[in-house]
C-alpha cells in the first residue's frame, strides 16, 4: 500500500536514542522536500527516563501530527504504555520491536496483540553482534524501517554521515555499517509479510525545508529584530530558546546570560531595556508567576520589554513535559495594580518566529511589555518550513523589521526640559537612554510626574493611567491580528487560539471532505482583543465553539469579559490531557452541532 | 542605535550640578543626606558625565536616591536593583554603573541576587545605606538589626542573629569591599572614588543613621571615639585573611577598605567569548537560518 502521508511514532527508555533516530527521520525527509512534523513526548521526570516520538511526514503541506499512528517501532514494551494514549495506534497498524524485549502477552496492550503486522527484528543482536556495539541499535532500527517503508534511504545516510561529521571516520562508518545491516534485514524478511505494508510511494525531491521548532524559531525571529540582550532560567519546556541564543547572540555582539533566578532574568532585561538595547527574556508558567512584579514595572516604568512564556501543564510544578493552554488568565491579569501590557499568541512553527517580530514591534513602538505565548506543543515540535516561507517572505511582507526605538528629537533637548513622561496623543513618549546627553531621567515604578519625579497626587495618577492606557487603544487599531479560515459562509464557527490552530484546520478540511462547512477565527493578539472583529464573527455564525487546552476553559471565560457570547449560541469544549486539541473530539462536536443545525 | 556623540569638551561640572531639583523625603538628620553629598562630590571630582552614568535603586527610604541624582536613574522594585543594574551594564558597558539602597532591600528580599552579581564580577559599585532598621515602613527589623534590638515587630527584642554584609561580601568572592560613614562627607567620598575606579564588582557599606527609628545613639556610635581608620591601623586590604580579621573582630566600625584584589569582569571574559563565537562566522544576521538547513 503506498501512501504520500506517514504517521510514525518510536518509543523507548532514555538511552535508547529514541529522540535522536525520529530526528534523523525527519531531517532526512525534509531535506529532500517532504513536509514532516515531530513531536517529542517524556515522561515526568524531564531526563533519564521513558520517551517516546511522533512523526509524520508528507508530500503536502502538514497542518498537524495526524490522529493515528500508523507505524509504531518499540525499543522497550515496558515504556510503551505510558504513551500509549498519545500514539492512538491505527486498527492495522504495523509494530515493529525488538525480540530482545521480551514481555509476556498478558503484559501487552490489546491493541498490540491484535495487530495483524507484527515485525519482531533482533535489533539488539543485530547491533551488539554483527555491528559490534549494543548503542548502534536506533541506528540498525533505522535501516529496518528504512528497508520496509521505504523512508528516504539517501537521506538517512546523509544524516548520519553530517550528524557524525565532526567526530571520527570510523564513527561514521560504524553508523553506516548499522544501517546498512538493518535495511538487509528488512529485505531479507519483507516477503513474509502482507504486500500491504504502507510503503512511501517514490516522489520527486525537492528543495531542502528548514527543520526547526517553535522554539528556535521564536529566538530566530527576535534576533531578526534586532534583539541584543537574553536573561534566562532553565525550565522545561523553554530553555531551548536561551540554549539557541547562547551561541548566536554574543556572534551578533548581543549578550546572552544566565540568571540565577526569573525575577533576575526579567529584572536584567528591563535593565538592558531602559540602557537602550531590545530585551527579552524567555520562561515557562511558574517563571512568569515569579516574573510578574517586572512585567508591572515595565508596564509602569514603560520600558519595551518581551516576556516569552512556552506552556506547560500547571498549576504549580504541574507536567512540565506536556503541553497546555492555561496560562492565557495569568498572561492577561498576571501583575497587581492596572497595568497596561500585551499578549500574543503563536499558532504554529512558522509563526513562532513572525508572532516574536511583531512582539518587539510592539513593546518598541508602545513602549510596553508584550507576552508571547507559546505552548509545550508548538515550542518543542519539529516541523518542516519552506525557507522562502520564513525568510524571503518575512522580508516581502515586511514582517522582518527592525524597529528603532523613538528617541528625543536632539534640537528639542538643546532648548527645553526632557520630560520622559511627556503626555502625547498616542500615549507614547520619546524614550532616552544612557549615553544620550541632556536627557537623563529617572525611571521609576512609583507614580510619577511628567518628568518622572514621584507623585502620590490622585489626579496625575488617573492622567498618568490614561497616558498607558492610551497606548492599548493605538495597539488595539493597529494589530487586529485576526486570523480567518474556512468558508465565510458557514453557519458553524470555530474560535480557537494559539497552537490549537493545526488540530482546529485539520478538523475542518476533513469535515469539508464529507460536507460539513465551518469557519474559524483566530485572534492572535488576545489583549488588547479587537473586541469588534470577535463579536462580529460571533453575530455571524449559528453557533460558535470556543475550544482550548485548559479544564477551566479559560478562553471562554476570557472572552466573556471582551465580548458578548448568547448562551444559547456557544458551545464550550475544552481539553486538559496534556496533548494538543484531539482532532477526533473536535471532528465529533462539530458533526453533533452540524446536526442540531439540520 | 547609534549614540548623538559630540567630541566637544564638556566643562568640569561642579558637585551642585549633580542635584536634581527634586527634594529629599528623608527625616532631617537621616544619614542618608551625607550619602548623597558625597556622591556629588564624587562624581564632580571623577568628571563622570550625567549621561554615562546610570544609579539603579530598589525600594526604601536610601532607594530614592537616584531621584535626587541628575544622571540617569532607576527607583526600580524592592530587592531587584542588582538585577537591572546588570541589565544596565551588560547592554551598555561604557556606563558607569552604580547601585544603591538600604540593609532591607539588599540583604533581606535582595539577598538572593548579592552573591551572583559577586560572583560575575561585573564592573559597577553597589553602596549599601545600612541602618539596621525598616525606615519607609516605620521601624521594623532589619536582618542587619542588632541582637535584643527592640523594634515594632521586636517588642521584647531582636531573637535573630544579624547578617553581617562585610563577612557576607568577602565569603562571596566581591573584589573590593569598603565601609564608610555617612558623617565623614571626606571618607565616603574617597571609598566610593575607589570602588567606581575599581575594575570589577565594588561593595562599599555605609553606616547610615536612622534618626527617626534609631535615635540618637545611632548617630553617636557612628562617629568620633567610636570608629577606627584602617589606614591607621595597618591593615592589609589585598589580604583576604586580615580583611576576614576584620569583619569577623566583633568592632563594626572599622572604616576603610577591607580587602581588594584584581580579577577579569564578565565583560571582559565575555568580550573574548564574543570574538570566539564570531570567528568564521557570517555576520549577517538572517544567515542564521542556514543553521536550520537539515
Amino acid at each position: 500500500m503506498e501512501c504520500r502521508d506517514l504517521t510514525l511514532a518510536i518509543v523507548g527508555s532514555g538511552g535508547d536514542g529514541v529522540i535522536s533516530a525520529g530526528e534523523i527521520i525527519v531531517k532526512a525527509a525534509a531535506a529532500e522536500g517532504l513536509h514532516c512534523f515531530l513531536l517529542k513526548s517524556f515522561g515526568p521526570q524531564i531526563r533519564g527516563g521513558e520517551s517516546s516520538c511522533k512523526i509524520r511526514l508528507s508530500v503536502e503541506p502538514l497542518l498537524s501530527i495526524g490522529e493515528e499512528t500508523q507505524i509504531l517501532l518499540c525499543y522497550s514494551w515496558g515504556d510503551y504504555k505510558r504513551f500509549s494514549e498519545e500514539i492512538r495506534l491505527a486498527p492495522n497498524a504495523v509494530i515493529v520491536s525488538d525480540t530482545d524485549d521480551k514481555v509476556g502477552d498478558e503484559d501487552l496492550p490489546i491493541e498490540i496483540l491484535g495487530s495483524q503486522t507484527w515485525i519482531k527484528c533482533p535489533l539488539n543482536q543485530l547491533a551488539s553482534v554483527e555491528i559490534g556495539n549494543a548503542l548502534t541499535k536506533n541506528i540498525v532500527s533505522l535501516g529496518v524501517m528504512e528497508g520496509f517503508f521505504r523512508l528516504p534511504e539517501k537521506g538517512i545516510a546523509g544524516q548520519i554521515t553530517k550528524r557524525f561529521s565532526k567526530k571520527k571516520q570510523d564513527l561514521i562508518d560504524l553508523n553506516l555499517g548499522a544501517i546498512a545491516v538493518g535495511r538487509k534485514w528488512a529485505e531479507d524478511y519483507i516477503h513474509d509479510f502482507s504486500p500491504e505494508l504502507p510503503r512511501f510511494a517514490p516522489f520527486e525531491p525537492g528543495e531542502a525545508n528548514l527543520v526547526i521548532t517553535g522554539n528556535e524559531a521564536c529566538a530566530m525571529g527576535a534576533l531578526w529584530s534586532g534583539l541584543k540582550f537574553f536573561a534566562g532560567y532553565p525550565i522545561t519546556p523553554a530553555t531551548d530558546i536561551m540554549e539557541w541564543l547562547e551561541k548566536r547572540l554574543p556572534r551578533f555582539d548581543g549578550t546572552m546570560i544566565q540568571a540565577e533566578d526569573e525575577i533576575a532574568s526579567c529584572g536584567m532585561a528591563v535593565g538592558a531595556s531602559f540602557a537602550g538595547v531590545k530585551a527579552m527574556t524567555a520562561t515557562s508558567g511558574p517563571g512568569i508567576s515569579l516574573m510578574s512584579e517586572m512585567i508591572g514595572l515595565a508596564s509602569m516604568a514603560e520600558v519595551p520589554l518581551v516576556v516569552v512564556n512556552v506552556q506547560r501543564g500547571g498549576p504549580s510544578t504541574g507536567i512540565p513535559t506536556k503541553t497546555s493552554q492555561s496560562d492565557l488568565l495569568q498572561a492577561c491579569y498576571c501583575t497587581h495594580g492596572d497595568a497596561p501590557h500585551v499578549v500574543l499568541a503563536a499558532t504554529d512553527v512558522k509563526d513562532c518566529a513572525f508572532i516574536t517580530t511583531q512582539a518587539f514591534y510592539i513593546s518598541e513602538k508602545y513602549q510596553v511589555p508584550v507576552l508571547v505565548l507559546l505552548d509545550q506543543f508548538v515550542g518543542q515540535r519539529v516541523e518542516s518550513v519552506p525557507r522562502r516561507e520564513l525568510l524571503e517572505k518575512g522580508i516581502e511582507e515586511g514582517w522582518i523589521r527592525k524597529i528603532d526605538r523613538i528617541t528625543p528629537d536632539a534640537a528639542r533637548l538643546e532648548g527645553e526640559r526632557y520630560q520622559r513622561y511627556e503626555l502625547t496623543e498616542n500615549g507614547v513618549s520619546p524614550m532616552s537612554f544612557p549615553g544620550i546627553a541632556n536627557a537623563d531621567y529617572i525611571a521609576s515604578g512609583i507614580e510619577h510626574n511628567e518628568l518622572g519625579y514621584p507623585v502620590s497626587d490622585v489626579g496625575i495618577h488617573r492622567v498618568m493611567h490614561a497616558k498607558r492606557y492610551k497606548k492599548m487603544d493605538f495597539i488595539k487599531d493597529e494589530m487586529k491580528f485576526m486570523r480567518h479560515y474556512g468558508d465565510e459562509s458557514a453557519r458553524i464557527g470555530l474560535l480557537v487560539w494559539g497552537s490549537s490552530k493545526g488540530p482546529a484546520r485539520q478538523a475542518m478540511l476533513q469535515l469539508e471532505e464529507e460536507g460539513i462547512k465551518t469557519r474559524m477565527l483566530i485572534p492572535s493578539c488576545l489583549m488588547p482583543l479587537h473586541e469588534d472583529s470577535v463579536q462580529q464573527f460571533i453575530d455571524s455564525c449559528d453557533k460558535v465553539i470556543v475550544a482550548d487546552s485548559s479544564y477551566s476553559a479559560q478562553f471562554l471565560t476570557y472572552l466573556k469579559t471582551q465580548v458578548t457570547l448568547p448562551a444559547q449560541k456557544i458551545v464550550d469544549l475544552h481539553f486538559v490531557d496534556g496533548m494538543p486539541l484531539p482532532v477526533k473530539e473536535l471532528k465529533a462536536k462539530i458533526k453533533e452541532v452540524h446536526r442540531e443545525l439540520a | 542605535m547609534s549614540l548623538p556623540e559630540s567630541d566637544a569638551p564638556r566643562p568640569a561640572l561642579a558637585p551642585k550640578d549633580y542635584k536634581r531639583d527634586l527634594k529629599p523625603v528623608w527625616c532631617p538628620g537621616c544619614g542618608d543626606f551625607g550619602v548623597v553629598n558625597a556622591l556629588y562630590k564624587t562624581l564632580a571630582d571623577m568628571g563622570l558625565e550625567r549621561h554615562n552614568t546610570a544609579l539603579v535603586s530598589g525600594i526604601g527610604c536610601s532607594s530614592r536616591l537616584p531621584g535626587y541624582v541628575a544622571a540617569y536613574g532607576f527607583n526600580a522594585l524592592h530587592g531587584r536593583a542588582l538585577t537591572l543594574a546588570t541589565g544596565v551594564k551588560l547592554a551598555n558597558p561604557k556606563v558607569t554603573t552604580l547601585v544603591a539602597g538600604g540593609d532591607g532591600d539588599g540583604f533581606a528580599i535582595g539577598m538572593g541576587h548579592f552573591p551572583h552579581a559577586a560572583r560575575r564580577n561585573l564592573d559597577m559599585t553597589y553602596i549599601l545605606m545600612d541602618n539596621r532598621i525598616y525606615g519607609l515602613t516605620k521601624g521594623q527589623l532589619s536582618p542587619t538589626s542588632e541582637p535584643d534590638l527592640v523594634t515594632k515587630t521586636s517588642t521584647m527584642g531582636n531573637i535573630e542573629r544579624p547578617i553581617d554584609p562585610v563577612t557576607m561580601a568577602l565569603s562571596t568572592g566581591v573584589t573590593f569591599i569598603a565601609r564608610t560613614v555617612s558623617t565623614n562627607i571626606k571618607h565616603m567620598t574617597e571609598m566610593f572614588t575607589r570602588a567606581i575606579r575599581h575594575s570589577g564588582f565594588s561593595f562599599v557599606q555605609v553606616l547610615s543613621p536612622c534618626v527617626t527609628f534609631r535615635g540618637k545613639t545611632q548617630f553617636k556610635d557612628y562617629q568620633g571615639d567610636g570608629v577606627t581608620y584602617l589606614e591607621t591601623t595597618g591593615h592589609n586590604s589585598q589580604d583576604f585573611h586580615a580583611a576576614l580579621q576584620v569583619a569577623n573582630s566583633g568592632d563594626a566600625y572599622q572604616l576603610g577598605v577591607i580587602y581588594h584584589v584584581h580579577t577579569e569582569s564578565f565583560g571582559e571574559r565575555y568580550g573574548r567569548l564574543r570574538e570566539a563565537f564570531k570567528q568564521d562566522k557570517s555576520q549577517d544576521v538572517l544567515d542564521v537560518v542556514k543553521d536550520f538547513l537539515p
